[in-house]
C-alpha cells in the first residue's frame, strides 16, 4: 500500500521539537520524526508512552536463569547424576554461573530482538520513508497526508512556517 | 549568599575539537572508508596477515602431530595456550569496560573510543577462543561441552566444573559483545548506505542498516534498549574473567588456590584492555587523522584508568604474597619465594616491574601528554600482563607438592607460532573493521556535538 506523506525538513533541533509541539496543538498525528541522532526532548513533544521494553529484558534474563536451573537439575539429577564423594546430586550453588550467563544472554538476546521486532528492523529492509540527509545533519517531520487529504496545504504551509527549510509531498511505502 | 562565579570546569571542555558541523563529523569518520587504502594500511594487512598464515600452518602441524609438539608436560599441563587464552579475553575486558560501564557512569568521554573498542572487545576474544581449542587436541570434538541430549549415552556436561562455567561465560560475553556493537552500529551503517554512490556499497549497507532511518519512534526505543544493554554487559564482563579466575582458584595448587583471584583477575584484565586500547587508538588516530576526535583529553582519562588499575593489580600482588607468608601453608610460601628466586624468577620481575613499577610514571602530566612514552608504556603493560598470566600458571604448575615430579616448560617454536598467528588474526581483523565501518560512533559523536556544552554551526558545508 502506498501512502502520501508530508514532509518538513529541518536543519535546526530546536525548531522540530517546536514544530511538532505545534502540530499537535493545531490537531494532526505527526507520524514520525527523523533525526541523525536521538533527540532529547522529543518522546515528550511525540507523546511518546514509556516503553515496555525493559520487561522483557526482565522476563528475557527470568526464563535463562530458571530454565538453566531447570536444565542444571534435570541433567545432574535425573538423567546423568554422578556421585562425587556423597556429596549432594542438586549442588545448587555450583549452578548460580551458568544460570547468571543464561539469564544474562537470554535478556540482551530476547531486548534487542524485541526491539527489531517492534521497529520493524531486518537485515536487507527498505527504508519507510526516504528522506535525504535525515542520517547525516538534517531533521524531518512527516504526517500522514490521508488523515485529513483536502488539508495537506495547510499542513504544509505550517510546516513551512514552523521554520522547514524543504517541504516535500511524496508518496511513500507504508508498512 | 549568592556569588557569580567564572570558573571555568574542565569537564565542560568539549569532546571533540574543531567546532565540527554534524555533516563534517560524517564526513571525517567515514570518507576514509570511500578512499583507496593508504600503504600503510597495505603494509599492515601483509605483516599481520602473514603472521596469520604462519599460525595458521603451526596449527595445522600441532593438529596433525598431536599437542606434544608444543612445550607442555606431564607436570605442565597449562602452558603457553592458556596463557595466551586468558591474555586474550583479558584485553577484550577493556571494550566492554568503555561501552558500558563508562556509559552507565556518563563519562562521556568513551564516545570517541568505544566503537574500535568495541571491537577489539570481539576480535580479542575470537582468539582467546582459538587457544582452548587447540588445547583440547581434538578441537573438532568442541561440541561435547555444548548441554544437549544426545546420543553418547546420554552423556551430559557436568555443570559443577569451572571449565563448563567458562565456556558458557566466553561464549555469553561473545554473543552480548556482538549483539551490543552491532546495535550501535546501526544508525551508523545507515549514514553509510544514505551516502554510498557504488552499487554494491548501496546494497551491502542496506543489508546491515536493517532499515534504519533515524525514526523517533525507533530512538526512543533503542536508547531504552542500549542503556538495558548497557546494564547487562556490566555484571557480565565482571562475570567472566571472574570465571577465567575460577579455573584456578577451585583448584588446590598453590598460587592458584586463593579466593583473591577474581577481583585481581578483574583488575588485571582492565589493565590490559586499555593499555592495548592506547596502543591501538594511538596508532589509529595518527595514521587515521582521527586526532580532534581522540584528544588529549581521551588519552589522558584512559593513562588514568591504566594508573588506577596498576595499583589495583600492585594491591592484589601483595595481598598476594601477605596472605602466602600469613597462611603458614609452607606450599604457598615456597611458591612465592620460587616465583622470585626460582631458576626462572626473571619472569616474575618482569611482571610486577611492567605491572607495578612502570605504570607509576603516569602520575606526571608530561609524561602523560608525551605520546610516544605512552605508547611505549602500553606495550610494556601488555608484556607484563602476558608474564602475569605466565608466572600464574607455569610458575604454579612446574613446582607443586611433590619434589620428585617438578619440572620446566619450555616453549617450542610452535608455541612461539600459533601465538604469532593470534596477534595476526587481532590485526588482521581490526585492520579490516577499519577499513570497512566507521571506526568512531557517528551518531553518539552527532550527539555530543549538539548538546556537548558548545554552540553547533547547523547546515553549512565545511
Amino acid at each position: 500500500m502506498s501512502r502520501r506523506w508530508l514532509i518538513g525538513i529541518y536543519e535546526d533541533e530546536a525548531k522540530v521539537l517546536a514544530a511538532v509541539t505545534g502540530l499537535r496543538g493545531a490537531g494532526w498525528q505527526v507520524h514520525d520524526v527523523y533525526s541523525p541522532y536521538p533527540m532529547p526532548g522529543l518522546e515528550k513533544a511525540l507523546g511518546l508512552k514509556h516503553s515496555r521494553l525493559g520487561w522483557v529484558a526482565f522476563l528475557g534474563a527470568m526464563a535463562g536463569v530458571f530454565g538453566m536451573l531447570a536444565t542444571e537439575l534435570y541433567v545432574a539429577v535425573v538423567a546423568w547424576p554422578v556421585n562425587i564423594g556423597g556429596r549432594p546430586f542438586a549442588s545448587i550453588p555450583a549452578f548460580f554461573p551458568p544460570m547468571f550467563e543464561a539469564g544474562v544472554l537470554a535478556a540482551a538476546l530476547g531486548t534487542v530482538g524485541a526491539l527489531l521486532y517492534v521497529c520493524r528492523l531486518y537485515p536487507g529492509q527498505d527504508v519507510e520513508i526516504e528522506i535525504p540527509d535525515v542520517n547525516d545533519h538534517r531533521f524531518a517531520v512527516a504526517l500522514d497526508a490521508d488523515q485529513a487529504p483536502q488539508a495537506a496545504a495547510k499542513i504544509l504551509a505550517q510546516l513551512r512556517k514552523s521554520g522547514a527549510v524543504e517541504v516535500l509531498d511524496k508518496q511513500g511505502v507504508a508498512q | 549568599m549568592q556569588q557569580e562565579h567564572a570558573v571555568i570546569d574542565p569537564i565542560d571542555e568539549p569532546l571533540v575539537q574543531g567546532n565540527k558541523t554534524l555533516q563534517q563529523v560524517t564526513r571525517d569518520v567515514a570518507d576514509h572508508l570511500d578512499q583507496p587504502s593508504s600503504k600503510a594500511w597495505w603494509v599492515g594487512l601483509g605483516i599481520s596477515a602473514s603472521a596469520l598464515a604462519l599460525g595458521g600452518l603451526c596449527i595445522l602441524y600441532l593438529m596433525t602431530y598431536g599437542i606434544g609438539t608444543i612445550g607442555k608436560n606431564k607436570t605442565i599441563g597449562w602452558g603457553f595456550l592458556i596463557t595466551n587464552f586468558v591474555f586474550w579475553v583479558g584485553i577484550g575486558h577493556a571494550g566492554t569496560l568503555i561501552s558500558a560501564i563508562l556509559y552507565l557512569l556518563r563519562q562521556k568521554w568513551r564516545t570517541s573510543v568505544n566503537r574500535s573498542a568495541e571491537a577489539m572487545t570481539l576480535i580479542a576474544v575470537m582468539c582467546a577462543g582459538l587457544f582452548p581449542l587447540m588445547h583440547m587436541g581434538r578441537p573438532w570434538l568442541f561440541y561435547y561441552l555444548m548441554p544437549y541430549p544426545n546420543t553418547r549415552g546420554s552423556l551430559w556436561m557436568n555443570f559443577r566444573s569451572p571449565l563448563v562455567w567458562d565456556m558458557l561465560a566466553i561464549s555469553t560475553y561473545f554473543t552480548v559483545s556482538a549483539v551490543f556493537w552491532y546495535l550501535g552500529l546501526i544508525p551508523d551503517l545507515a549514514t553509510l548506505r544514505d551516502r554510498a554512490t557504488s552499487k554494491v556499497k548501496k546494497a551491502v549497507y542496506t543489508l546491515m542498516a536493517f532499515g534504519w532511518n533515524g525514526s523517533g519512534r525507533a530512538w526512543h526505543r533503542y536508547e531504552l534498549v542500549y542503556l538495558i544493554l548497557a546494564g547487562l554487559a556490566t555484571p557480565l564482563v565482571l562475570s567472566v574473567h571472574s570465571v577465567v579466575s575460577f579455573d584456578f582458584a577451585t583448584s588446590l595448587i598453590p598460587g592458584w588456590h586463593t579466593t583473591i583471584l577474581p577481583p585481581y583477575f578483574v583488575a588485571g584484565a582492565i589493565f590490559s584492555g586499555f593499555a592495548m586500547v592506547l596502543t591501538l587508538m594511538l596508532v589509529a588516530r595518527k595514521t587515521m587523522h582521527f586526532e580532534e576526535y581522540i584528544t588529549q583529553r581521551h588519552i589522558d582519562a584512559m593513562t588514568k584508568v591504566i594508573l588506577l588499575t596498576s595499583m589495583l593489580v600492585g594491591l592484589a600482588y601483595l595481598s598476594e604474597f601477605f596472605v602466602a607468608w600469613y597462611s603458614g601453608s609452607r606450599y604457598e610460601q615456597f611458591h612465592f619465594l620460587n616465583r622470585f628466586f626460582g631458576p626462572d624468577g626473571w619472569w616474575a620481575w618482569v611482571m610486577y616491574g611492567c605491572n607495578m613499577v612502570v605504570p607509576q610514571v603516569l602520575w606526571f602530566r608530561k609524561v602523560r601528554e608525551n605520546l610516544v612514552l605512552v605508547f611505549i608504556i602500553s606495550l610494556l603493560v601488555n608484556v607484563g600482563m602476558w608474564f602475569e598470566r605466565w608466572v600464574i600458571i607455569v610458575s604454579s604448575l612446574q613446582a607443586d607438592y611433590l619434589p620428585s615430579s617438578w619440572n620446566f616448560y619450555r616453549p617450542t617454536i610452535f608455541d612461539f607460532g600459533v601465538m604469532l598467528g593470534s596477534f595476526g588474526l587481532f590485526f588482521t581483523l581490526f585492520l579490516l573493521f577499519a577499513k570497512f565501518l566507521p571506526m568512531i560512533a557517528i551518531a553518539e559523536i552527532k550527539h555530543e556535538v549538539a548538546h556537548g556544552g558548545h554552540a553547533i554551526k547547523h547546515g553549512e558545508a565545511a
